[in-house]
């Protein structure tokens, strides 16, 4: 621990931060080095946007050469970003897409450079919803031969002795090493959070495009560029311009990939890796969303793949494809769905007779994959939904938690087929999915205002709104229809769900006990339900049931980023949330009626003022524990402060949270799923109908061979 | 239906199709006993048993107990409003089985003398509840809480699927039961009880210790997995 510790200083002051000028002059060459890739792909895609397959117009030499221009270029810790730009398709299961959205992801070098080395929350632009904020690690630089291994590692194509060593250099700083599981080895895994973190590399070695010659040149062991091909080995100049990000913000935990040597040297799909990448920043995070996304980028790698001559496709795709799902789950831990979906598609590689011709055999998994996606998830969730219409009743007071894509949908359709009934729509930090939710709600018109006046008042009456409800005709109550949407925080539960009649939650899983696997906070839903003896209904399409049981929530677990709960997720100028909720408040904490409560609240991180102020040692007292946190800790003047003063503090104070990494026994933990036990979900609405949590295992058995 | 072809007459068809009728009527009847044949093995000398309304299935099962030379007293409930447990104390009177009749009121008063509970089904749900005749929920909450088995007696053909997730989600519920309608001054309360109130409540699965239908002896979920596989085919 204490190795990795001072090797993670080591690294820190191993990289200056660069002089500004130095900087502009970098920010210069960028622009003017992104223009001419546009330009190259621009030209590139009026020329073959058709022909996907065809050889790129420019020669090998000049792309060597931008190759060479970008690596200079980013020498000095330039960021890459990954992220939609506003105005991009961000409907990830559209097959027809192909690889031109990967190509959208665009290098956006140079403006991400934060030099102040805090976790200060850096946005290019405030763009649409969805948008990604990156926590700057630009203090956290990874020497140049550790990147290395590490992408090496990425990128499979390389010799065995190099992997062997990529994997133990990885190994060893994974959040996965027991070691460093430990948050109070907190600086091992910070170190590895900022390897993951950090910006990729531009080397060769890592973006090159790849090409056949390349391939041969590896295998004949001279120094190779490993990299991304695009499909069957072409080169894919586009990819030049998006290197692959630094990893954002969206993942704290990922699968180290497994090594085999049936997968060396084969390329990851562009579209795989946009797929990977939209998942990895949370752009694709629902578990139908992300489902989809991976089979239609399957479908592009299979239509795309050619096995190596004299061979038969049957037997090479899959080891082609676990390599494509090797770096998806390196992106971001497999769930369940695509498990399944997975194992699906693998099984009917196999069953792929061997007498098929490969574009037969192709065209056909293709067709098999739309088809499970239409029948699994697409015509299921119509059937839930209208069994979940079926449930609706005029007058009801439904409660969800989060956003779950079946449920909206199932609302939705409710609302479509005529009924009037509330929505609650419960929240929580730090991804505040449900504003997605309310967002949806609000465009199908449940917040209009006929609808809408019966929200404010009779809530006391709601509880016994289905006895009622029809006594009073349809869906009109004594102040008129119901309807409307409520938002609230989870802290908001109890008293919520003392007017909730029924409650609708989204699933990730269900495991064959019964037990529910869903986003953190769901079993809290669920139980405060079970307690008010309101019915929990989950929407789940039979694809997402495992044969696995897990008995609670840590056995197996995705760990979000901590960072992201220092933050305030979901505005796109995230900020930390410190002691200051918005400036006024923070006035307000200096303020008079702060003087006179907490008056002895430590500004936190006031590194500068360190060693003076004596005068608030009694005060540093009686905080006590809190200041004892952080040597950074300091008590704030119980003085009135000037206007100057008050700006500067508000620079000044943030949450002690933000510095977690350097504070010992301060951790923070972001576990992203949790599970639900079945006494507590009354109903399960699948593509089979209505059943009980306890008919899991019948559904597997049943449909073994469908599934 | 499956058994008709284009080329019957509307007679064939007819005959047909009573025919099929007639096979489950006697269908049905050889369910009865086979629930029988897997419940009576619970009744044993001495019990006491609490028996709700009167159904033909449950009367079967005490017939065979007897049979057997089972010695066992038995309460039935009246079961207002149509008073169908008189009936129930008649039947078992005949067959010797020393009985009481006793108020649907006083079920939680008689409780702690019963062994077993003893209930039949209009339909069992997906879920495992039941849906029987009114006062069966609060039979079988009091039951619960007095810690007795509740045992639900169904034919497989009362298996549906409905999954009702409370007293009003079923297809039998009216708008109008129970629903503080104007009354007159000089109303006839005694003569209003029948129309407003329910015939039918749902009994909740967890409220169900097991079921004894002509599959076998069953618990609550049981029901769901017979239904999905009936489905299947």
């Amino acid at each position: 621990m204490s190795e990795a510790k001072s090797e993670s200083k080591a690294v820190e002051s191993s990289q200056p931060t660069p002089a500004l000028s130095a900087e502009a002059a970098e920010k210069a060459r960028l622009k003017e080095e992104r223009r001419r890739l546009k330009d190259i792909e621009l030209k590139k895609r009026g020329i073959d946007t058709d022909k996907k397959d065809s050889k790129s117009p420019i020669s090998k030499a000049e792309r060597r050469a931008l190759q060479e221009q970008q690596r200079a270029s980013k020498q000095h810790g330039a960021q890459a970003k990954a992220g939609g730009s506003s105005q991009q398709h961000r409907d990830g299961g559209s097959a027809a897409s192909g690889t031109r959205d990967a190509r959208e992801v665009r290098l956006d070098a140079g403006a991400q450079h934060s030099a102040s080395g805090t976790a200060a929350a850096s946005t290019t632009s405030a763009a649409a919803q969805g948008k990604n904020t990156r926590f700057s690690m630009a203090n956290r630089v990874i020497p140049e031969d550790k990147r290395m291994y590490l992408y090496l590692h990425l990128d499979t194509p390389q010799h065995p002795p190099s992997s062997a060593t990529a994997l133990e250099v990885v190994q060893s700083l994974s959040i996965n090493n027991p070691a460093a599981t430990d948050h109070g080895a907190g600086d091992a895994a910070a170190f590895a959070a900022g390897i993951r973190n950090a910006e990729f590399p531009p080397g060769p070695h890592v973006i090159a495009g790849m090409t056949r010659d390349d391939y041969v040149a590896a295998s004949t062991g001279e120094p190779c560029k490993v990299g991304i091909a695009g499909p069957s080995g072409e080169p894919a100049e586009a990819l030049l311009s998006d290197a692959i990000p630094p990893f954002s913000n969206g993942l704290g935990q990922r699968k180290v990939a497994k090594l085999s040597s049936s997968m060396m040297g084969i390329a990851i799909h562009p579209r795989i890796k946009e797929v990977g990448l939209r998942m990895a920043t949370m752009e694709v995070s629902g578990a139908n969303a992300r489902v989809v996304s991976v089979l239609a980028a399957f479908a592009d790698v299979i239509a795309d793949y050619t096995p190596p001559p004299q061979t038969a496709l049957y037997r090479n795709l899959a080891p082609h494809l676990s390599a494509q799902i090797n770096f998806l789950v390196y992106q971001r831990p497999m769930s369940t769905g695509m498990g399944n979906a997975i194992r699906w598609l693998k099984s009917q590689i196999q069953n792929i007779s061997a007498d098929m011709n490969d574009d037969e055999a192709k065209s056909k998994l293709v067709t098999m994959i739309s088809d499970y996606v239409k029948e699994r998830i697409t015509a299921a969730g119509d059937v839930i939904a209208e069994l979940g219409v079926e449930k609706i009743q005029d007058g009801d007071v439904i409660l969800t938690y989060g956003n779950s894509s079946t449920v909206q949908r199932l609302l939705i359709a409710a609302r479509d087929m005529g009924r009037r009934f509330r929505v609650i729509v419960v929240d929580s930090r730090p991804h505040n999915d449900g504003r997605k939710l309310v967002h949806k709600l609000v465009a199908a018109g449940f917040s209009d205002l006929e609808a809408a006046a019966a929200t404010t008042s009779d809530s006391s009456d709601m509880t016994s709104a289905p006895a009622n409800h029809s006594t009073r005709g349809k869906g009109r109550g004594r102040n008129g229809l119901y309807g409307g949407v409520t938002y609230a925080p989870i802290t908001a539960l109890s008293f919520l769900m003392r007017e909730a009649s029924k409650v609708f939650l989204g699933a990730e899983s269900f495991f064959a006990n019964g037990a529910m696997l869903s986003r953190a906070g769901t079993a809290m839903v669920a139980l405060s339900a079970h307690s008010f003896h309101v019915p929990v209904i989950v929407p789940c399409e039979t694809y997402k049931f495992s044969e696995k049981i897990q008995l609670d929530a840590v056995v197996s677990n995705e760990l979000g980023v901590p960072d992201a709960l220092m933050y305030k997720t979901g505005v796109p100028d995230a900020e930390p949330v410190g002691l200051q909720c918005s400036p006024s408040l923070a006035e307000m904490e200096y303020s008079a009626y702060a003087r006179d409560r907490y008056s002895a609240r430590p500004r936190w991180n006031n590194r500068s003022s360190l060693a003076s102020d004596t005068a608030n040692e009694a005060a540093s007292v009686i905080v006590g524990a809190a200041g004892k946190r952080g040597k950074g800790s300091k008590v704030a003047a119980p003085v009135a402060m000037s206007d100057e003063a008050k700006a500067l503090a508000r620079l000044n104070i943030s949450c002690p949270l933000s510095e977690w990494r350097s504070t010992h026994n301060l951790r923070l933990m972001n576990l992203t799923q949790d599970i639900t036990p079945p006494e507590f979900v009354s109903v399960i609405l699948t593509e089979v109908g209505m059943i009980p949590t306890t008919s899991i295992p019948v559904v597997l058995r049943e449909y073994q061979d469908q599934l | 239906m499956a058994r008709l072809s284009q080329g019957q007459s509307a007679e064939e068809c007819s005959r047909a199709l009573i025919q099929a009728g007639s096979e489950f009527v006697q269908g049905a009847g050889g369910c009865r006993d086979r629930v029988a044949e897997f419940g009576s093995a619970f009744v044993r000398d001495d019990h006491t048993i609490l028996v709700h309304s009167y159904s033909r299935v449950i009367m079967g099962l005490l017939r065979r107990a007897v049979k057997q030379n089972k010695r066992f007293r038995v309460y039935v409930t009246e079961s207002r409003p149509d008073q169908s447990g008189l009936k129930a104390a008649e039947e078992l009177q005949a067959l010797g089985v020393p009985c009481e009749v006793v108020l649907d009121a006083a079920v939680g008063y008689i409780m702690e003398k019963v062994d077993l509970v003893l209930a039949g089904a209009e339909g069992v749900v997906e879920s495992g509840g039941l849906i029987n005749k009114i006062g069966t929920y609060q039979l079988a909450i009091v039951a619960k809480a007095a810690k007795k088995p509740f045992y639900a007696l169904a034919e497989s053909f009362k298996f549906v699927r409905l999954y009702p997730l409370s007293q009003y989600d079923l297809p039998t519920h009216r708008s109008d039961l129970l629903a503080f309608k104007d009354t007159k001054p000089t109303e006839d309360w005694l003569a209003r009880l029948a129309a407003t109130n329910p015939m039918l409540d749902y009994t909740p699965p967890e409220l169900i210790t097991l079921l004894f239908t002509d599959l076998g002896v069953m618990t609550p979920s049981g029901v769901s997995d017979e239904l999905i596989k009936f489905y299947l085919d």
